[in-house]
């Protein structure tokens, strides 16, 4: 494949794992209103659960166990679910604020680990990812069978999360994200909604993680810096809280103007660093959004369920 | 209906309700007043379960309430209002009513993404439900209208549709009246005249309005200073020496 073709491609498979991150956010903050701020450490935790388990053995890191790449995928999600569940059941009937806390220092005690565990996680040399089917396509294609298998778990996860937000359990979601004393007043079990929220939506943070680690096929605990939750949370924002359409939008918009920005560096005086200017800019977006469509590019549907075909 | 006994609550060195004790007789509109601060807002928050009490009992039909969480009082057929409205503004109007039923099948994950035709069929009974209390309140129109967008007194409305939703036996109104017009509280005074003898609701409400309390409650019971005062018919209360003093500091 030529250069610009593969670089689209490379792209266009980035921008797919963060869409995949983009709807666990949005389940979580979109429509129920838990500010997650430790995406990156589930993140963290998929990518090296499904490296570990598709991986050949290797005396210099945990595993590998050689399993296929979906019950790599499979673990990855099941496994962050479970931190998730031991993160929330002492924390989810805090305050929202203190959840924050606590999923941002979760996030930052995983990064930590893998930078210090150097007998399981290889630490800061970082660790190879298995390439999934690689025999099926001759080399120089192999990275449009990927883009492929991305956008295929892409979109089932989009099915499932349509599905289960435009529901009943949906609608009650949206309640407690509007008033929690209400939700709590008609019979609904705020904190049993929260923990399934805060799991669901985790384990779907580790799938992005795997689908991530099996895309660039080499991980180190800097892909997975606090800056990565925060340009997540500008996708969700920016896409549109509640719309699942909204946040794969804010994916591809966000990760286009983020890649987009190193061809600035060919037109800029010299000595101006790109990656100062790209925070910059998302920041602007940020409060651009904010300030002029504080719904995001796509509003949340009107009507919570489709259950009876509407 | 309703047996309150011997209720405490303090916040900080605050009695707020100090040894309160009534009942709420079923199938009555009973009135709760008192002047501010007289603890009549911690006592619904009590009997709803959104405060549990340091002492006391609160028992609902024959069982014991205060030491449930919140989200399973309303399953003992009691619903409440809010002293300021709580709508679900970014939510229309029939959804912020359909929301309201308790036990849905469909709230469940699972039911989500395997649509069983019974989770279909409760789907189906609760809107026709919702649309049944829109008519009945004669907001029909508004049922595809964000509740943001509401007046206030169609918000008062739309609280109170809500607690028919449940097909609760007692509902509780805090301040059904508060910011309502005239002509409005009117139909509302007939909307729960009307659940009262067609449908044998027990109703107990708090009221600052004196006109309404003494039209539509039977028996009015007064509190002050965390305690009852003074219990009664709408004649005895203000005929009682003691009332008068509460509300004019004596």
């Amino acid at each position: 494949m030529s250069g610009a073709v593969g670089f689209l491609v490379f792209f266009l498979t980035y921008a797919v794992v963060y869409g995949i991150l983009a709807l666990g956010l949005n389940i979580q903050w979109g429509f129920t209103g838990l500010v997650n701020f430790g995406v990156a450490g589930f993140f963290a935790v998929g990518a090296y659960i499904a490296a570990f388990m598709t991986g050949t053995p290797s005396p210099y890191h945990l595993g590998g166990f050689g399993l296929p790449f979906p019950v790599g995928l499979l673990i990855a999600m099941g496994v962050s679910g479970i931190f998730a569940l031991i993160l929330g059941f002492p924390v989810i009937r805090l305050r929202e604020d203190y959840l924050a806390i606590v999923t941002i220092g979760f996030a930052e005690i995983v990064r930590l680990i893998i930078v210090t565990e150097k007998n399981i996680t290889k630490g800061p040399y970082g660790m190879g990812v298995i390439k999934p089917y690689k025999d099926l396509v001759p080399a120089s294609y192999y990275s449009l069978l990927y883009l492929g298998i991305a956008l295929l778990v892409l979109a089932i996860l989009y099915v499932a999360m349509e599905r289960a937000v435009r529901s009943p359990w949906g609608r009650a979601l949206r309640t407690l994200r509007e008033d929690e004393r209400v939700a709590i007043a008609f019979g609904k079990n705020v904190n049993s909604f929260k923990l399934q929220v805060l799991v669901l939506g985790s384990m779907i943070f580790g799938l992005a993680g795997a689908v991530f680690g099996h895309f660039f096929n080499f991980i180190t605990p800097n892909h997975f810096l606090p800056m990565e939750t925060f340009l997540v949370w500008v996708m969700v924002m920016a896409g549109g809280s509640g719309n699942n359409i909204g946040v794969l939008l804010g994916a591809l918009a966000v990760r286009g103007l983020w890649e987009g920005m190193m061809f600035l560096s060919d037109v800029l005086p010299r000595g101006i660093q790109i990656g100062a200017i790209r925070l910059a800019v998302i920041g602007l977006l940020l409060v651009l959004v904010v300030m002029v469509k504080p719904e995001g590019i796509l509003g949340e549907k009107k009507t919570a369920s489709d259950i009876l075909g509407e | 209906m309703l047996e309150v006994i011997g209720l405490q609550k303090s916040f900080g060195g605050i009695r707020a309700v100090n040894g309160c004790t009534f009942e709420v007789e079923r199938n009555t509109i009973t009135g709760l007043i008192g002047p501010n601060g007289a603890g009549k807002t911690t006592v619904f928050n009590l009997i709803s379960g959104f405060f549990s009490p340091d002492g006391g009992k609160i028992v609902l039909s024959g069982s014991r309430i205060d030491q449930l969480p919140a989200h399973r009082v309303p399953h003992l057929r009691l619903a409440r209002t809010f002293q300021i409205t709580r709508e679900l503004s970014k939510m229309t109007v029939i959804d912020n009513l359909m929301v309201a039923p308790l036990d849905q099948m469909g709230e469940t994950l699972f039911n989500s993404w395997f649509r069983i035709p019974s989770v279909k069929r409760q789907e189906r009974k609760i809107r026709e439900k919702a649309l049944q209390v829109l008519e009945f309140l004669e907001i029909p129109d508004l049922k595809d209208e964000y509740a943001s967008n509401l007046s206030g007194g169609q918000k008062k409305l739309l609280e109170f549709g809500r607690t028919m939703m449940t097909d609760p036996e007692i509902i509780l109104l805090d301040e059904p009246g508060a910011g309502v017009n005239p002509t409005l509280m009117k139909k509302l005074n007939g909307y729960i005249e009307r659940l009262r003898t067609d449908e044998g609701v027990t109703f107990f409400l708090i009221e600052h309005d004196m006109d309404l309390v003494m039209k539509l409650c039977d028996p009015i019971i007064v509190m002050n200073e965390g305690k009852v005062l003074a219990q009664g018919t709408a004649r005895e209360i203000q005929e009682n020496r003691k009332v008068l003093d509460a509300y004019l500091g004596g």
